[in-house]
């Protein structure tokens, strides 16, 4: 059945609101009265509670934690009573959560107590795989298991083959580089592959080449002024939605909100300024901004600098003299200018993003009268494009004009912490894995057409989504052996029939998770996994609010089944067997890993699992070698609080600074043509030549500037008339909580999106024009897949695009997240219709404004 | 019929019939009583489903049969006291069946005693209970005392008097159940409880007319020109209050059709669950309007079809009527819950709420067939 | 005696329902059931367009018509303010359902948290649901919260009705109901309207406070203040 709720419900149940003055009085005295007269007829009852024997004593204590449910990575406390997780809660001693937990935080219960979850290890005995070939588990001890595991992987080695072996990274900690680096450099492979590339990699694109900072922005909002978003959801979604949850209403207060959407989002609905642009024309609003703030001479003068002279040159269509312009902490304003801002106006945006020129005129002034406190905050929507690029650069841009980079009330970076890396690994591996490890990756990152130019690097970045293409083509070789854990890139990655293939031509997948999922599906030996909130030993750190925290996961409640921890636990237990095979090489790397406390070196998984934690945060609980934030007298004291912060922000310390070529903010990236000039060095062309065969319509000199390009959009016009709109949900924990009955209960607290429901947002004047009605089922095409879901009119989404919520559509998973285990899936997953593009320079998969899509009634 | 020719076939047939719905329904009770009442087409906006609606319908007919039977056990109006005695025993079938529906669609019955410790005074659900309890025992009673040949001893007197009162307020409380109710509005407040009270006679009075008339054509007795008589002032009485019904019925529809109130003007959406011929509800035109038409032909009036006819369609239509207001008032969800329900609850009852249904009907009709058979119901006392 | 009420500040409200999700494991209801709740609406046609979130939950009112229409009593006021609810006295004639105007109470249909007494696994290597509550140790869900069960069945049973109380059993140990401790945004301000200095009044008497659908007279004890939506705009005398 579905809702159609009358539009006069609030109005209805609030009518009396608006009471008349002499009313309201009246109330307000009975309100007083009120409290005295509850007699009459009424039923009065002794207050059971407050008369019976005194409460009964807490029955559990809160314990801290870490929530890995978005990348926000927040620290939190367990309500844990008998060794059994009941409640969940913001850890109040973290200063970047505060002590707030979103909505999501909630669903890890249902997460760790899934019934779904696997309890042994299993191994698939039927060898053909598939999407429609049942794998036909069935339960193994952890001994065969990972023995298997072991020949495998001394088959490698004994046949001098170790880069056929592949370590694939999904959700990490940073106890990462045990499993992801050490052991597979150690092996002697090259292909560790992580997801970062499916994350968020072009969202930090922007700010590299700008301001010379690979890595998420924290934003100064309870100090700003004015706080402009463009694709970023953060009442909802990624990143610090508890922080921001909880100081939003004060911002509120003293900024002016606008955001950039083509959906009413959780922030778009209370914001001051709701700009529905097209998708994909994210850097031509950025651009049209840009060029209002200098045109009106609105820029941050003690930042930026001025015109010697005093007067404003910047002219609607007039080039300016570099020389008459003095920069202070930027580079190559008057350059950006000549180049693309000058004739870049409200009036010529207005068209291509569909918005009126007085509403993005109003933003422009508006935002340039805040300086410095005025927030340009970058999301992943205008750079999880194709051409989105330089969309994240023009952006970020704003932040310079403004002077809000590093400043009060704007865009930071990351603040000081001090742990520490693993030991080296170089000691332990030999000549087979030197020599396996100098193979091409999996991925082709740094190949012409995928530069992957991360910190300035060619090749630095991963493309994760690409490594489908190698495993496909066997290109640079073929993949025999690979480990994956906490991943599913069958469901979280762009076109995933891909990856299903890819797979499918692995001989030998171990697949380390909670759940049986469609990466699962492929796989031949499951290892059950513990939850990172509850389960194992770790760390992560995050950053908001002008701190940073480093904030632990610990084993807090009883294990009943037989869950193992991914990073640590289980390279150890395979390391022990590769050296009960011959080959010592790994388990005496992870020897080495002694615990700081007793110089004790590990004997089992336990041990290293705990020992290699108190290794890497020595630096931030051990009083001798304290660096700075917060101070604690040992192990025990760190473990107790569960969670370190760091000195508050340092303000403008990097004005003059920043970690680009010229040390200064640059609307001329010197830092990115270096890199591009790099990559087109290694394959002996032209920066031209990079720009075409990475899409981009960019040449000569505008490849090194911010400006905006038209969208690269899949699909003809006629035959998909609208484009599609991809957004995460609020209660989502990256795709994982689809097996938790809260997360469809709850589901309605997305704008737009209905309890126990999967559904593709339509404006109702597309609904009208294709007949389609609220509650219809739909089959939604793209041109490389289709999903079926259900039809919602709204008028919260721009006509013209259809918006759809990530996270739902498995097949597998768990008894509520599909809707036949191992066949049908539950609703439709969003990447099943978003091809497989790329934003090169950076490797993110594209999420956004990437493709048309139509609309069929099934 | 415990005179009548019929053959001792047919009734245990129709017996055996009885006994197999009602074996049917104690399954039923069962289920509910270990399932829940999930297994009725009710939910949390749609609260009082069918049963709830079986309840109000034979409640009230057993406050109108009561009513009936204080003209002579009450206002000493002698000539109808030959039907005295079988009114009391339909109220009380009536009534104990009505008691069956309300029961299964109870959540917890072990709980109600409750009711007796801890009474709340202000609940017009705690008054029907206690005056319909009340009812029944005074019923049973009196009707001992009438088979005993007692009609005019002052305790039988006091019986009497005490079941009239209570057959004149129970009304009154099941419309203060819904009419109390300030966030409901579309039940109309005070005005239910005289609603229902005129529904009571109406429906009391077509019940009367059409079993004594059923009943004299399966006997076979025919009436007698006295009882002729009798049965003029039953339709008259009948007539009136079906006049007043509708009178009710369309100050209703006025209401509904002009007031700007948000939830009338939803309401007028679905208040016509069973459809309608020119904006005018189906069993309104074919329960009221078209009984009180027939009746008031003089040419009609007097003859038996046109009675049997009539009283059979207000016997529908009132029950009709019944679950309309109930359901209507209950489809639009309240407040949040409009957030997890549609804006409009479609309701058809599912198989257990007709098994109660059936359950109550076949208590009520194996209680008359064998208070017929037993009780001398029609034997004129002393 | 305190008389509790709260206060809702919807400009703090970001409309997230961690209230609504925690107030389901605090009091371990079973789905299908909103102790909290909301209410919500998007007004507008594009692009002048938002979308609008209150949060709801038992008013606990003065004038409770729940508790004037129960029967047994089950459903009671406590000296404290709070509506209470007995399910030991409830007979299930679900009227305070019927009655409540906020539509904020549930009846059990059927037997609680069903899915979790469930007995498949779908996998050789898993379990099925009710072997897990019963290695983990909870009741009927793994997540049981036993504190629940200090003024009320941990888990109600089907055939009576239940709603919020204002987390009775965690005010009575001195702690804020969940909802308010939950609330990421600090949008819930809870305390004592009999004493002067509490934050509530304080906040009652900066703002006008409106209740829901406060002209039938019911007294709620839950106020709002302030807009979901504080949106400035451009200052204007419109025009013909």
């Amino acid at each position: 059945m579905k809702k159609k709720k009358s539009i006069s419900l609030i109005s209805d149940f609030l009518k009396n609101k608006g009471l008349s003055r002499r009313a309201f009085m009246k109330t307000t005295a009975a309100t007083g009265a009120a409290v005295s007269f509850g007699g009459g007829l009424l039923p009065q009852m002794k207050a059971l509670a407050a008369t019976s024997s005194s409460p009964g004593k807490d029955q559990g204590k809160w314990l801290p934690a870490t929530c890995q449910g978005c990348t926000s990575w927040c620290s939190q406390q367990v309500y844990v009573i008998n060794g059994r997780a009941v409640k969940v809660r913001g850890n109040p001693s973290s200063k970047v959560n505060l002590g707030a937990g979103c909505p999501r935080s909630h669903l890890a219960l249902q997460q760790v107590y899934d019934p779904d979850r696997i309890k042994t290890p299993m191994k698939r005995t039927n060898p053909k795989k598939g999407r429609h070939e049942d794998p036909k588990f069935v339960s193994i001890s952890w001994d065969e298991a990972l023995n298997t595991i072991a020949d495998k992987i001394m088959e490698l080695r004994d046949a001098n083959e170790t880069h056929k072996y592949m370590l694939m990274r999904g959700r990490y900690s940073y106890m990462r580089d045990v499993l992801y680096d050490r052991m597979t450099k150690i092996i002697g492979s090259p292909n560790n592959i992580s997801h970062s590339a499916l994350c968020a990699e072009a969202e930090k694109f922007g700010p590299y080449y700008t301001e010379g900072y690979w890595g998420y922005r924290q934003y100064d909002v309870t100090n700003a002024r004015y706080i402009l978003l463009w694709g970023a959801d953060p009442l909802a979604a990624n990143r610090q939605v508890s922080y921001y949850s909880k100081v939003w209403g004060d911002a509120i207060n003293r900024a002016t909100i606008a955001i950039v959407e083509p959906r009413l989002s959780a922030t778009a609905a209370k914001a001051d300024e709701w700009l529905p642009a097209k998708p994909g024309t994210d850097g031509a609003l950025a651009v049209a901004i840009a060029h209002v703030l200098l045109t009106e001479g609105l820029w941050y003068k003690p930042f930026v600098g001025d015109f010697i002279d005093g007067q404003n040159l910047f002219i609607k269509g007039r080039q300016v003299d570099e020389t008459l312009f003095e920069e202070k902490y930027t580079h190559g304003l008057v350059k950006w200018w000549n180049l693309e801002l000058n004739d870049k106006t409200p009036e010529w945006a207005a068209g291509i993003i569909g918005l009126p020129v007085d509403q993005i005129r109003r933003v422009a002034i508006e935002y340039g009268k805040a300086a410095p406190h005025a927030i340009s905050w970058l999301g992943g929507g205008p750079c999880m494009q194709v051409r989105g690029g330089f969309a994240s650069m023009a952006v970020h841009a704003l932040n310079g004009l403004v002077g809000a980079v590093d400043n009060v009330g704007g865009t930071l970076q990351a603040n000081k912490e001090y742990t520490s890396k693993f030991p080296k690994p170089n000691d332990f591996m030999d000549d087979i894995a030197k020599k396996g490890k100098k193979h091409g990756k999996i991925d082709h990152r740094g190949r012409l057409q995928f530069p992957c130019i991360k910190k300035g690097k060619p090749g630095g970045g991963v493309i994760t989504n690409n490594a489908a293409e190698g495993i496909l083509n066997e290109d640079p070789n073929e993949i025999k052996v690979a480990i994956a854990y906490m991943n599913n890139f069958t469901f979280s990655a762009p076109q995933p029939e891909r990856w299903e293939r890819a797979l499918s031509k692995i001989p030998f997948l171990t697949h380390i998770t909670t759940n049986a999922s469609e990466f699962s599906w492929f796989s031949d030996i499951l290892l059950p996994d513990t939850h990172h909130m509850f389960e194992k030993w770790g760390y992560v750190k995050s950053h908001g609010n002008g701190y940073r925290h480093v904030t632990l996961m610990q084993p807090i409640i009883k294990n009943v089944w037989d869950y193992k921890t991914d990073e640590t636990e289980i390279p150890w237990l395979i390391a022990e067997k590769l050296a009960e095979k011959g080959f010592d090489n790994l388990l005496r790397h992870y020897k080495t890993y002694i615990d700081p406390e007793t110089g004790k070196e590990p004997t089992n998984e336990k041990e290293f699992a705990l020992y290699s934690l108190k290794y890497a945060t020595q630096k931030l609980w051990d009083p001798a070698q304290y660096k700075g934030g917060d101070k604690f007298d040992g192990w025990k004291a760190l473990i107790q609080k569960g969670v370190w912060n760091s000195a508050p922000y340092p303000f403008k310390k990097r004005w003059g600074k920043m970690k680009t070529k010229t040390k200064q903010f640059e609307f001329y990236s010197e830092t990115l043509k270096a890199a591009l000039k790099k990559h087109a060095h290694n394959h002996e062309t032209t920066v031209d030549e990079v720009m075409k065969a990475t899409n981009y319509l960019a040449r000569g000199e505008m490849a090194f500037i911010p400006h905006y390009e038209e969208p690269f959009i899949l699909g003809d016009k006629k035959e998909y008339p609208f484009v599609h709109v991809d957004h995460k949900s609020r209660l989502n924990r990256e795709g994982r909580s689809a097996n938790c009955s809260w997360y469809y209960e709850f589901k309605d607290i997305d704008p737009g999106d209905e309890a126990w429901d999967d559904v593709a947002k339509i404006n109702p004047i597309d609904a009208k024009r294709i007949n389609i009605k609220n509650g219809d089922t739909i089959k939604v095409s793209s041109p490389t897949g289709s999903l079926v879901c259900t039809a919602k009119l709204w008028e919260g989404v721009r006509p013209g695009t259809v918006a759809k919520c990530y996270g739902q559509g498995h097949w597998v998973y768990g008894r509520l997240a599909s809707k036949k285990f191992g066949k049908e899936p539950r609703g439709g997953s969003s990447n099943d219709i978003i091809p497989a593009q790329y934003e090169a320079l950076s490797g993110a998969s594209a999420y956004y404004g990437v493709t048309r899509i139509k609309i069929e009634k099934v | 019929m415990s005179e009548s020719k019929t053959s001792n076939g047919l009734f245990f047939t129709w017996l055996g019939l009885l006994g197999v719905a009602i074996l049917i329904g104690l399954f039923a009770a069962f289920k509910l009583l270990t399932e829940g009442h999930h297994l009725f087409n009710a939910n949390d906006v749609l609260i009082w489903s069918l049963p709830l609606g079986v309840y109000i319908y034979l409640a009230l007919i057993s406050s109108g049969l009561t009513l009936l039977a204080s003209i002579p056990l009450v206002f000493g109006q002698k000539k109808y006291e030959p039907y005295a005695k079988r009114l009391i025993f339909l109220a009380i079938a009536a009534l104990l069946s009505g008691f069956i529906s309300i029961g299964l669609e109870l959540g917890n019955i072990f709980h109600m005693v409750y009711i007796i410790i801890s009474p709340n005074l202000s609940s017009p659900i705690w008054w029907m209970g206690a005056i319909y309890s009340l009812e029944l025992i005074v019923l049973v009673l009196k009707f001992q005392r009438i088979h005993a040949g007692d009609l005019n001893s002052s305790t039988s007197k006091v019986l009497g008097k005490i079941g009239f009162l209570c057959a004149l307020i129970a009304p009154l409380m099941i419309g203060s159940v819904f009419g109390l109710t300030e966030s409901r509005v579309t039940y109309f407040g005070p005005v239910m409880s005289i609603y229902c009270l005129f529904m009571a006679i109406l429906s009391g009075s077509a019940l009367c007319l059409f079993y004594n008339l059923i009943h004299a054509q399966v006997t076979g007795n025919g009436i007698s020109k006295d009882k002729e008589s009798l049965f003029k002032e039953l339709t008259r009485i009948f007539t009136g209050s079906l006049g007043a019904v509708i009178l009710l019925t369309l100050i209703k529809f006025f209401i509904e059709g002009s007031t700007v109130i948000p939830e009338f003007l939803n309401y007028h959406k679905y208040a016509q669950a069973f459809g309608s011929i020119a904006g005018i509800n189906i069993e309104v035109i074919f329960g009221l309007f078209l009984p009180f038409i027939l009746i008031s032909i003089p040419g009609l009036r007097y003859n038996q079809s046109t009675r049997v006819l009539t009283s059979a369609l207000v016997l529908i239509g009132t029950f009709a009527m019944h679950m309309e207001i109930l359901l209507a008032g209950q489809s639009r969800p309240v407040g949040p819950k409009a957030e997890q329900f549609p804006d409009v609850i479609s309701y058809f009852p599912s198989i257990w709420e007709w098994i109660v249904f059936m359950l109550s009907i076949a208590v009520m009709l194996l209680l008359f067939t064998l208070g017929e058979r037993f009780l001398k119901l029609g034997s004129d006392p002393a | 005696m305190p008389r509790y009420a709260m206060v809702i500040d919807l400009q703090r409200c970001t409309g997230c329902s961690a209230c609504s999700i925690s107030c389901r494991n605090e009091n371990n209801v079973p789905d299908g059931i909103y102790w909290a709740n909301k209410i919500t609406e998007t007004s507008g046609v594009f692009p002048n367009v938002r979308y609008h979130y209150i949060p709801t939950l038992c008013n606990h009112c003065e004038n409770a018509p729940c508790v004037r229409g129960c029967p047994t009593r089950a459903m009671h006021k406590l000296e404290n303010g709070i509506t209470m609810h007995n399910p030991k006295k409830c007979i299930g004639c679900k009227y305070c359902e019927f009655n409540c105007p906020y539509g904020v109470i549930y009846f059990n249909w059927t037997q609680p948290h069903k899915p979790w007494k469930n007995n498949n696994k779908v996998l050789d290597g898993t379990t099925s649901p009710k072997e897990e509550v019963k290695k983990v140790g909870g009741k009927t869900i793994p997540y049981y919260n036993p504190e629940r069960e200090d003024t009320l069945p941990g888990i109600r049973q089907k055939g009576v009705v239940e709603k919020c109380t204002f987390c009775d059993h965690r005010v009575r140990r001195g702690k804020l109901p969940r909802c308010v401790d939950a609330c990421p945004a600090d949008a819930r301000i809870f305390g004592d309207m009999n004493d002067p200095d509490s934050k509530v009044r304080q906040l009652l008497g900066k703002f006008r406070p409106f209740r829901l659908r406060e002209q039938i007279g019911t007294e709620p004890h839950v106020f709002y203040i302030k807009n979901f939506n504080p949106a400035n705009y451009q200052p204007s005398k419109g025009g013909i």
